[in-house]
C-alpha cells in the first residue's frame, strides 16, 4: 500500500498561533518506520510548513502530486484539530489545522471541504491524530459526505477539558498494530483491524472523557459494521458505497 | 529476521515449555502442539485459533483467540462488570503482578453506532449499543502513576478470555526512588516553564516507559506538565516531561524513527478538479 504522513510541530514560528506540538514529528517518523517495515511505500512525508491546508481540500489540492492527502491509500495527519469547549451540536463543524507555507487557509472544514476517494483520489484510510475532529455528536453530518471511496477514518471526540495530549505513541502504535509486520513478527505482534488498532492506540495519552473513534462506511449496515470491526489496511477491499456509516468509540 | 531453522528449533526446546506453562496459567489457553516463533524481542506460541506471545525485555504479554470480538464466532462480553473485573484480577494474580501496584480495575465499554443515508441531505442515526466490555487495570508505585502500564482483558460471549494485553514492565528501584524525589519537588511547588501560546493545566510526577509493541524498553521517572492552549477550540495539548533539574527527558522509544525527507516541497501547478 502507498502511504503518506503530515506532521505539524511548528505553529508559532510560522505565525499560526499555537501552541507548538513537538511530538508530532517523532510520531509521524515512527509511523513511517512501522509502515516501511510492513513493506508499504511512502508517497510523501512532509512536515511543518510543507503540510498544507489544501492537501486536505477537494479543490484539487488533495490530489496535488507533491503531497495531496487523496494520492496515497493511507494518510496519517498529526497536528492540531478543533475541539469544542463544551458538548457540541450535531451541526458543529470539525477542523484540521495546518500551518503551511503554501495552500492556505490552514484551517480545513472537513465536512464541507474534504472529499476522499473521489475522482482520481485513492485514499482508503484517513488517520487523524489531531483531537477532536471526529466529534461524536456531529459525526454523521460532518463525515458522511467525506466518504467518496474512503474506507475508514479514525480520530478523536472530546472537548477542551477532555483532549488528546501531544504524544508520539498513538500514531506509532497505530502503525505497529496495522501495518502487517513481516513473519514471524506478524503473529507475535498480530496485525489488528484498523478499528481495533485505533481503539487501543487512540486511547494512549488522552484525557479522561476523550474518545478514540473509528468510522467506516458500507453499502449495507452489515457491510459498514464488518468494515468497522474487521477491515485491515492490507485487505485490499473494494471501495465501499457510503449508504451506511458504522462507528465505534472507546472513552478514556 | 536473522533466525534460521536451527536456532528457532533450539529456542523452541529452551523456552517453549515455559511459554506453554505461562499461557495456561495466565490465560487458561491450552495450546497443544503449538507452533513456535521468536524474533527480535518477542517469542510466542500459537495454534490455529490461539496466540500467546511474550516480550523478552519486559513484562509484556499478548494473548488472543481469533474467534473473539464483536460479530465474530465467539463474540464479546457485554454482561456484568463484575465478571470482567474478576477475570482481570485473576490474570493480574496469575501473572504475579504485585497487588500493591494495582491502582484499580475498571470496565471500559466500547460503544458502536450506525447511521443510514436516507437522502443526500438526510441521515438517520440509530441508538448506540455496547459492542464489548473490557476490564482495564491501571498502575501506581507507592502512589505514583505509571502512565503507560495497563492490563486490558476482553472476554468472549461466554465469559472466557478472548484477548489480553498486559504491559507492566518492571521498574528498577533507582527509578522508583527518583519518582519519589520528583513527587516531593511537585509537592513543593515545582515551577513549570512557560510555553508560548499555552498555560499550565496540570503538573504531576510519574513513571514513563516504552509502549507495548516495539523494539526498545526505555524506563524513567519524570515530571509531566500538561498545557492547554490559549485558544480552547484548538485541540491536542502540549506535554513536557522534565527531570529533577527541569530539563527535558528523552521520551521512551518503540522503534527507531525514519529519517526525515530531504529538501523542500515544490510549489504545485495550478490545481485541477479532483
Amino acid at each position: 500500500m502507498r502511504y503518506s504522513t503530515g506532521g505539524v510541530r511548528d505553529y508559532i514560528p510560522n505565525g499560526c498561533g499555537g501552541p507548538d506540538l513537538p511530538q508530532t514529528i517523532p510520531e509521524v517518523r515512527a509511523f513511517q518506520s512501522w509502515y516501511g517495515m510492513g513493506g508499504h511505500v511512502a508517497v510523501s512525508t512532509w512536515e511543518n510548513g510543507n503540510v498544507w491546508g489544501s492537501d486536505f481540500r477537494d479543490d484539487g489540492g488533495d490530489i496535488d502530486p507533491s503531497g495531496g492527502s487523496d494520492l496515497p491509500d493511507i494518510y496519517l495527519f498529526a497536528g492540531h484539530g478543533s475541539c469544542e469547549s463544551s458538548p457540541g451540536a450535531a451541526t458543529d463543524p470539525d477542523f484540521i489545522i495546518t500551518c503551511g507555507n503554501f495552500g492556505t487557509p490552514n484551517v480545513v472544514n472537513i465536512g464541507t471541504s474534504s472529499r476522499w476517494g473521489n475522482g482520481s483520489g485513492d485514499l482508503r484510510f484517513m488517520f487523524v491524530d489531531a483531537s477532536c475532529p471526529m466529534d461524536l455528536v456531529s459525526l454523521a453530518n460532518d463525515w458522511f459526505p467525506v466518504f467518496q471511496g474512503l474506507h475508514m477514518a479514525t480520530g478523536h471526540s472530546g472537548n477542551s477539558g477532555a483532549d488528546a495530549l501531544d504524544s508520539p505513541s498513538r500514531g506509532s502504535q497505530l502503525g505497529a498494530r496495522t501495518t502487517g509486520l513481516p513473519f514471524p513478527l506478524s503473529w507475535l505482534y498480530p496485525q489488528q483491524s484498523v478499528g481495533d488498532a485505533w481503539m487501543d492506540a487512540g486511547t494512549i495519552d488522552i484525557q479522561s472523557g476523550c474518545s478514540a473513534v473509528a468510522l467506516a462506511v458500507g453499502a449495507t449496515e452489515q457491510d459498514a459494521v464488518d468494515r468497522r470491526e474487521n477491515e485491515r489496511v492490507t485487505d485490499n477491499r473494494a471501495k465501499p458505497a457510503a449508504n451506511w456509516a458504522a462507528w465505534k468509540w472507546r472513552t478514556a | 529476521m536473522p533466525e534460521d531453522e536451527n536456532s528457532q528449533s533450539d529456542l523452541y526446546r529452551i523456552v517453549s515449555a515455559e511459554l506453554i506453562k505461562a499461557a495456561s496459567a495466565i490465560t487458561g489457553f491450552k495450546l497443544k502442539k503449538p507452533q513456535f516463533a521468536s524474533a527480535a524481542n518477542v517469542s510466542g506460541i500459537r495454534t490455529v485459533e490461539l496466540i500467546f506471545s511474550q516480550r523478552h525485555d519486559s513484562r509484556t504479554i499478548f494473548a488472543s483467540d481469533n474467534s473473539y470480538g464483536h460479530g465474530r464466532k465467539a463474540g464479546a462480553w457485554t454482561g456484568s462488570d463484575k465478571t470482567a473485573i474478576a477475570a482481570c484480577r485473576a490474570i493480574l494474580g496469575a501473572a504475579k503482578i504485585p497487588p500493591k501496584e494495582v491502582a484499580g480495575v475498571e470496565v471500559v465499554s466500547e460503544m458502536g453506532q450506525v447511521s443510514e443515508r436516507v437522502s443526500d441531505g438526510e441521515v438517520r442515526t440509530h441508538e448506540p449499543t455496547v459492542l464489548r466490555k473490557l476490564a482495564r487495570a491501571s498502575r501506581t508505585i507507592e502512589g505514583i502513576p505509571v502512565w503507560h502500564s495497563y492490563v486490558n482483558v476482553g472476554l468472549n460471549f461466554q465469559g472466557q478470555l478472548g484477548w489480553l494485553e498486559l504491559h507492566w514492565p518492571e521498574i528498577p528501584l533507582a527509578i522508583v526512588k527518583e519518582g519519589d524525589v520528583l513527587r516531593a519537588l511537585v509537592k513543593r511547588g515545582f515551577k513549570a516553564p512557560d510555553l508560548p501560546g499555552a498555560r499550565v493545566e496540570a503538573v504531576e510526577a510519574g513513571f514513563i516507559h516504552s509502549p507495548a509493541i516495539g523494539f526498545f524498553m526505555d524506563i524513567g521517572a519524570a515530571i509531566r506538565i500538561i498545557y492547554s492552549g490559549q485558544q480552547p477550540s484548538v485541540g491536542r495539548k502540549p506535554l513536557l516531561y522534565l527531570d529533577r533539574h527541569g530539563n527535558p527527558v528523552t521520551l521512551p522509544r518503540d522503534i527507531e524513527p525514519a529519517k526525515p525527507a530531504a529538501g523542500g516541497r515544490p510549489t504545485p501547478h495550478p490545481p485541477s478538479a479532483g
